[in-house]
């Protein structure tokens, strides 16, 4: 997208940044919130299988209109509210949650070029939308004035304080080994010169690199379940003991934002461990090879300035038609486009495991989860990043 | 049975164990995942109902005697009859069962003499409304056949009263003609 | 909320009153417990019953004695022929009916497949407090295959209403048999995955092994029957030690808590007794159907049925305990009195000794190990 805004420098250059980013960012959107809408399909269906029998099959061919149907009733449903002890944090605090879950997604790529904002600060800034998220939950749980909210929200704050420190070490080995806090990046240091060859394929991902890597994927994807609440660290919304927990008291589109900043917030953790840890869109099925330096969209406005400028209609006529049939151009749209392939594929069986694991194992009780963050997952990490440190700066 | 083992080792037993069991549970998960399924698509498959199924009432009414039998079984009184006349001459008006109260437990069928009261094998029952709980299980008379029926119940009480008026006057005159003798 | 520049002396803590209400996902039906908490931890607990009384003791005056036994399959809902074997074996003893040797064979047929069926009920619903929701869909699916089969041999799927005063209502033909047996094997083959899947699961043990242990005197001292006392290591099942409708003919171990995961009369022991427990029943299952004797499946019992003046009190053991039935009688066609001795009633008398000082999660897991069902504590 910035590369869009480099062509152009006029006086009104601010005017297409704004306009550019802002479609990127609808783009964005749309795709978190359909993780959103298909994965609430998904997750009942997989859900249902695992149990012996089949899932939503009435709504549309396989039920896959579901979420179409579910979202229909969450928008008709009663807001329901009680007399709350906050109105503005009661109001509030779905807008913060839905924001720390979506936010991110400006950062987290599909493909080398295919992202909102290559930021240098790239991991540090979806890390940091995680705390804005907290806060919502907080607020959520404190607002409503019933106990069972409370609970849930006190239940978070603990797990929430628990799991941040383990989950930013193991991003740090990836950082102390990557050497770099740009997604793309960390995903361009795990395409090449890993195990003495020059073009790794597989070998090249992160966590084949390093012992320390390894665990602290398996480290990362621990703290992400925690983070993102889902089984067995589903304590702030446990169903069977705290009613809904933190989102007890809400009903109709406020639990919408809820329920799907969850799902967001999902795949936020996958495409994360997926870009860091298991290569991005450097993936298992190859790419075609393409130059250095350049993206479709200088290509094809060189084919527009070539056919008569961006002044005339013919020129953007012709010149895309031109720049659509061009070999290079359909090389590199391939390649991001099996480079987005690989990232969401691998995204995706990390989402599935999300939710395996959701459907098999209990709930572990509020102390405990204490005890696995601080006294199991902090050592291991904490040896984890001195490995990592280890491992650069010897080797 | 909890030995008291050192602590370390205890912690690192502890996260084996966790590995090992979400491990097993997990890969017993996922080998479902790819099993059959159990469910029955209702209504396109209809479950097999078995003949002792205990469900609506069917009801003869041809053969029931009024024996009343089944009422004075049923524990919660769900059963309300009327009737006219009795025996040959009986004109069933109402058989009520109220099924916001039925248990379906069987016993009025198991009183029923003739046998003419079964739980039948339909189970989809459903209404909106108190009455529209109570089914009526005996077939509607017309106004005309109940008028009917009263007048020829009226008139065999009128002719067995002609009988026995008759038979009253005979035993009378016997008792004169001996009386006479 | 008042602006405050002057710094408060030290922060004010109180302790919360918080209700988990009678409509609670976990509380296993209408059961309000009262928790006094400070923070996660819960200080004390009390129950409070009565949301579910259906005032079964006063109708049980008005009814006679055959009227009663559809009364009785819901006090337990969940062991419904387990209720009225109890009911019927109190009114044979004190009327001095003689149960036909086959119908006591498929009481016990259909008490055991009941038992199998309250144990899968226990099983599902427990994983389901704990978090794991899968087992209670691999639970009700065996579940099922009973339900079905009960279906065909009373006509009901929850309550029976199939063990009658001198006997049982129907015969059992050969192809009952024949389900029962494929049950039997499914049921064998499954229950390693329930211990693959839950049992052994070192989440699930974390949450149950250490947490609400009732000792040894606690559990005799609060009149504890069933698997609650069983699994704090007291041998005691009435099947054994006073048994009635010949289950002295059978040959089958009575499951006891040994404290595998944890300390002896923790939640797991409990849990991992009536585990125990369904393989023991099919046994016993096998055995019956094995030495089916032929003959009645009733006594003769007039139509109208009057106990001689007297009481009789007869226990049996259900899946819950020990369900008695206390029936005082003046000679006429309705009792003068029916007092239903109810196990989980005492069973949920431990909770106030048993919740202190435990966390909220902890309370979920005592009281869905204690296996309570409301239709027997209120009746």
């Amino acid at each position: 997208m910035e590369t869009f805004t480099q062509l152009y420098n006029g006086p009104y250059s601010w005017l297409l940044y704004v306009t550019v980013m802002a479609v990127g960012g609808a783009i964005m959107f749309v795709w978190a919130a359909g993780m959103a809408v298909i994965w609430t399909y998904g997750e009942r269906r997989i859900a249902a299988f695992i149990q012996s029998r089949l899932g939503p099959n009435r709504v549309g061919p396989w039920g896959i209109l579901q979420p179409i149907a579910d979202g229909i009733k969450l928008l008709a449903k009663e807001d329901v509210r009680t007399k709350v002890a906050a109105k503005l944090l009661y109001n509030m605090a779905p807008l913060l949650v839905f924001i720390g879950a979506f936010m991110p997604f400006a950062a987290l790529p599909f493909s080398e070029r295919w992202v909102v904002v290559n930021m240098d600060i790239g991991l540090y800034y979806i890390l940091a939308f995680e705390a804005v998220e907290v806060i919502g939950i907080l607020m959520a749980g404190f607002a409503p004035g019933s106990k069972w909210s409370l609970y849930g929200g006190m239940r978070l704050a603990a797990q929430m304080l628990s799991y941040e420190v383990p989950l930013g070490l193991c991003v740090m080995v990836v950082i102390i080994l990557a050497g770099s806090l740009n997604l793309a990046s960390i995903v361009e240091w795990q395409s090449h010169n890993a195990w003495g060859f020059k073009e790794p394929w597989i070998l090249g991902w992160t966590i084949f690199r390093s012992p320390a890597a390894f665990l602290a994927f398996i480290m990362f994807y621990i703290g992400g379940l925690a983070s993102t609440k889902r089984a067995p660290f589903d304590l702030p919304e446990a169903e069977s003991e705290l009613v809904a927990g933190y989102h007890t008291e809400y009903s109709g589109m406020r639990f919408a934002f809820f329920f799907m900043a969850e799902y967001a917030s999902m795949y936020l953790i996958c495409g994360l461990a997926a870009v860091i840890f298991l290569g991005g869109w450097y993936g298992p099925i190859p790419q075609p090879a393409v130059p250095e330096g350049v993206s479709l969209v200088r290509r094809w406005s060189e084919f527009v300035a070539a056919a008569g400028g961006f002044g005339s209609l013919g020129g953007w006529v012709w010149g895309s038609l031109n720049a659509w049939a061009d070999p290079l151009n359909l090389r590199i749209l391939a390649h991001e486009a099996i480079g987005a392939f690989n990232m969401v594929l691998k995204a995706f069986s990390l989402y599935f495991i999300m939710i395996w694991a959701r459907w098999t194992l209990p709930r572990i009780r509020i102390d405990q989860v204490m005890h696995l963050c601080l006294k199991v997952l902090l050592p291991f990490s904490l040896l984890c990043v001195i490995l990592a440190l280890v491992q650069v700066a010897v080797f | 049975m909890a030995n008291k083992q050192s602590p370390l080792r205890q912690y690192f037993k502890d996260l084996w164990n966790g590995i090992i069991t979400t491990w097993q549970g997990m890969t017993l998960t996922g080998w479902y995942l790819f099993k059959p399924k159990v469910t029955m698509r209702y209504p396109e498959e209809k479950p097999v109902i078995p003949p002792s199924h205990r469900g609506l009432h069917i009801y003869e009414e041809n053969k029931c005697a009024l024996c009343l039998g089944c009422v004075a079984a049923c524990p919660v009184d769900c059963i309300s009859i009327e009737a006219l006349g009795k025996g040959k001459n009986r004109l069933i008006l109402k058989f009520d069962i109220d099924y916001s109260k039925c248990l379906f437990c069987n016993l009025c069928c198991e009183a029923c003499r003739p046998a003419c009261l079964h739980l039948g094998p339909d189970y989809d029952l459903s209404s909106t409304t108190r009455e529209g709980c109570v089914l009526h299980l005996a077939r509607v008379k017309t106004e005309e056949e109940i008028e009917a029926h009263k007048k020829m119940l009226a008139a065999r009480e009128a002719e067995r009263k002609a009988k026995a008026e008759a038979y009253q006057k005979e035993l009378e005159k016997e008792a004169e003609k001996e009386k006479d003798k | 909320m008042n602006s405050t520049l002057e710094q408060p002396e030290s922060l004010r803590t109180e302790e919360l009153l918080v209700n988990m209400g009678p409509q609670h996902p976990s509380t296993h039906g209408v059961l309000r417990l009262l928790i006094q908490t400070d923070g996660e931890l819960v200080r004390q607990a009390w129950p409070h019953i009565g949301f579910l009384h259906r005032c079964f003791e006063k109708i049980a005056e008005s009814v006679t004695y055959r009227q009663v036994v559809p009364y009785t399959d819901r006090l337990d809902y969940l062991a419904s022929m387990n209720n009225a074997l109890a009911y019927c074996l109190a009114v044979e003893k004190l009327a001095g009916f003689e149960v036909p040797e086959r119908a006591s064979y498929l009481r016990i047929i259909a008490a055991e497949l009941n038992r199998i069926a309250s144990h899968l009920v226990f099983f599902g619903c427990y994983g389901l407090d704990m978090g794991a929701f899968t087992p209670f869909l691999y639970g009700f699916r065996e579940r099922e295959l009973i339900l079905s089969i009960l279906e065909k041999l009373s006509g009901g799927r929850l309550l029976y209403h199939y063990p009658r005063i001198g006997g049982v209502a129907r015969d059992i033909d050969p192809q009952i048999a024949a389900e029962i047996q494929n049950f039997i094997k499914e049921m064998r083959r499954v229950w390693p995955e329930y211990n693959r899947l839950l049992s052994e699961n070192a989440i699930f043990i974390k949450r149950t092994a250490n947490v609400g242990v009732i000792t040894k005197e606690a559990a005799v001292a609060y009149g504890l029957t069933g698997p609650c006392l069983r699994g704090s290591g007291v041998a005691y099942d009435l099947r054994r030690a006073h048994p009635y409708s010949l289950y002295e003919r059978f040959d089958f171990e009575i499951p006891i808590g040994q404290g595998l995961k944890g300390t002896l009369g923790d939640c797991w022991d409990r849990y991992w007794v009536r585990l125990l427990e369904m393989l023991e029943s099919l046994k016993i299952i096998e055995q019956a159907l094995a030495g089916l004797p032929e003959g009645q499946i009733t006594a003769k019992v007039p139509p109208v049925i009057k106990l001689p003046e007297g009481e009789v009190y007869v226990g049996c053991e259900n899946p819950r305990g020990e369900l008695g039935f206390y029936i005082i009688s003046d000679g006429k066609p309705q009792a003068l009195r029916i007092k239903v001795r109810a196990p989980s009633f005492s069973n949920l008398s431990i909770t106030n000794a048993i919740v202190r000082d435990v966390l909220v999660a902890d309370v979920v897991a005592i009281i869905g190990s204690i296996d309570i069902v409301l239709g027997e504590i209120d009746r």
